[in-house]
């Protein structure tokens, strides 16, 4: 049986759970964690749903907002302890990935020991999911230019930090093309 | 080779990250199955059964263990040839219906069961005999007692059940864990609320809601959520 409400949500599900799902797969080391929060992102578009812009690009930062909000929360309380248990059980488990995702994972890794989870965020929506100053602006309540000053020492700090780690990198990307 | 410029390896590094695998969406374990018609009619016929001896033992006054016994293992063995033991059968919920008649949920130990699962058992102790999809269903996940293995609204499954003025309902059993309360948010915007009892609770949906997809939350005392699953809705699915 249809119903309007029900269709609307299926159809924002299926709109935007790999967008949301990636960011915060990008936010946190522990996938369980970031699971959690993709569905907690959509259980408050749900229950908020009266609010949902109709605007398409309005509607993409509603939900980012959401996530993001999700994320920064459970961040905050504490279950980093949930993220190292993640990542160790990742370097334990034996499975072979990928090069790319090696990679990717190891620079996800990067990104969630060098930035707060609030730096972090903002360096992933623009960076990665292409939201401008203005936007993340519109979308944490910071100035224009506060955020563009958090982005440019993120930035830096991720740079640093990235030449520090390079060489890990490669030794855990060539260790996963060995095995892969 | 040349250096890059910092904005060309904010780059790199954005791209890198375009590969960290994203999360979906958890499946709801609901098994959305057409029941095959030979195991349907057995189904009715254990139903049947059930509640004979459930209108037996009411009619003396005798509301025991019996009919749960007499339930447990022939419920257990439509599935995965596994069985129950039906000497060890307990009462956990204790409900009602819409229709304000008595239902209850019983479980099981399953033999054989490394994680200490349980058959959960739905009794509808005053079923109205056409209503013969109700009486009995079973979570083979459902956590023992105080056994946590189970996981908090995973092992929900249901029974439908048609009141005496001919609405039909979705009766659905889950593990509740630490939840206080256990909150539908359905598809109208309406929510429907249970109250555990030994970490299991047993609500009615309507079923053209039930139908549809929704969200189940289980909230512990203080309202917080614990748990949280979505159910993606059955009607449009083929078969």
């Amino acid at each position: 049986m249809h119903s309007p409400i029900n269709d609307g949500m299926e159809a924002l599900v299926r709109r935007w759970e790999r967008p949301i799902g990636l960011f915060l797969a990008q936010m946190t080391s522990s996938r369980s964690l970031a699971e959690d929060l993709l569905q907690d992102t959509f259980l408050v578009a749900w229950r908020e749903r009266a609010r949902l812009p109709e605007d398409p690009d309005a509607q993409r930062a509603w939900l980012y907002g959401i996530a993001r909000h999700r994320a920064l929360a459970a961040l905050r309380r504490g279950r980093r302890g949930r993220e190292a248990l993640a990542r160790l059980a990742r370097r334990t488990s034996g499975i072979a990935e990928d090069p790319q995702t090696a990679r990717a994972l190891a620079m996800r890794d990067l990104l969630v020991r060098t930035l707060s989870p609030e730096d972090r965020s903002l360096f992933v929506l623009r960076h990665v999911h292409g939201f401008d100053a203005t936007a993340l602006a519109e979308l944490t309540g910071m100035t224009p230019s506060a955020v563009r000053k958090r982005l440019q020492r993120a930035g830096e700090r991720m740079l640093a930090a990235h030449d520090r780690i390079e060489m890990t990198i490669e030794r855990k990307t060539a260790h996963a093309r060995a095995h892969a | 080779m040349p250096e890059l410029m910092p904005e060309e390896r904010l780059r790199q590094i954005a791209v890198a990250l375009e590969a960290v695998p994203p999360v979906r969406m958890r499946p709801a374990r609901r098994e959305r199955r057409p029941r095959p018609f030979a195991r349907r009619r057995l189904v009715v016929a254990v139903v049947a059964l059930a509640v004979a001896a459930a209108g037996t033992a009411t009619a003396t006054g005798l509301l025991d263990h019996e009919a749960p016994k007499a339930f447990a293992p022939k419920v257990a063995n439509l599935r995965d040839g596994r069985t129950a033991d039906q000497h060890n059968v307990t009462l956990v919920v204790d409900a009602k219906t819409p229709d304000g008649r008595p239902a209850q949920v019983w479980v099981s130990p399953l033999h054989g069961s490394a994680t200490g699962s349980c058959v959960a058992i739905v009794m509808d102790y005053s079923a109205d005999p056409k209503s013969k999809d109700w009486g009995s269903r079973f979570a083979p996940g459902a956590a023992c007692g105080s056994d946590r293995s189970g996981a908090v609204l995973a092992d929900a499954d249901g029974s439908r059940w048609v009141s005496h003025e001919g609405k039909a309902f979705m009766a659905e059993t889950a593990n509740a864990g630490d939840a206080a309360r256990i909150v539908y948010h359905l598809a109208d915007g309406t929510t429907v609320t249970a109250v555990p009892q030994h970490e299991r609770y047993l609500t009615f949906i309507p079923y053209s809601l039930w139908e549809q997809a929704h969200w189940v939350v289980a909230l512990d005392a203080a309202g917080h959520e614990i748990a949280m699953r979505k159910v993606p809705g059955t009607a449009n699915l083929p078969g």
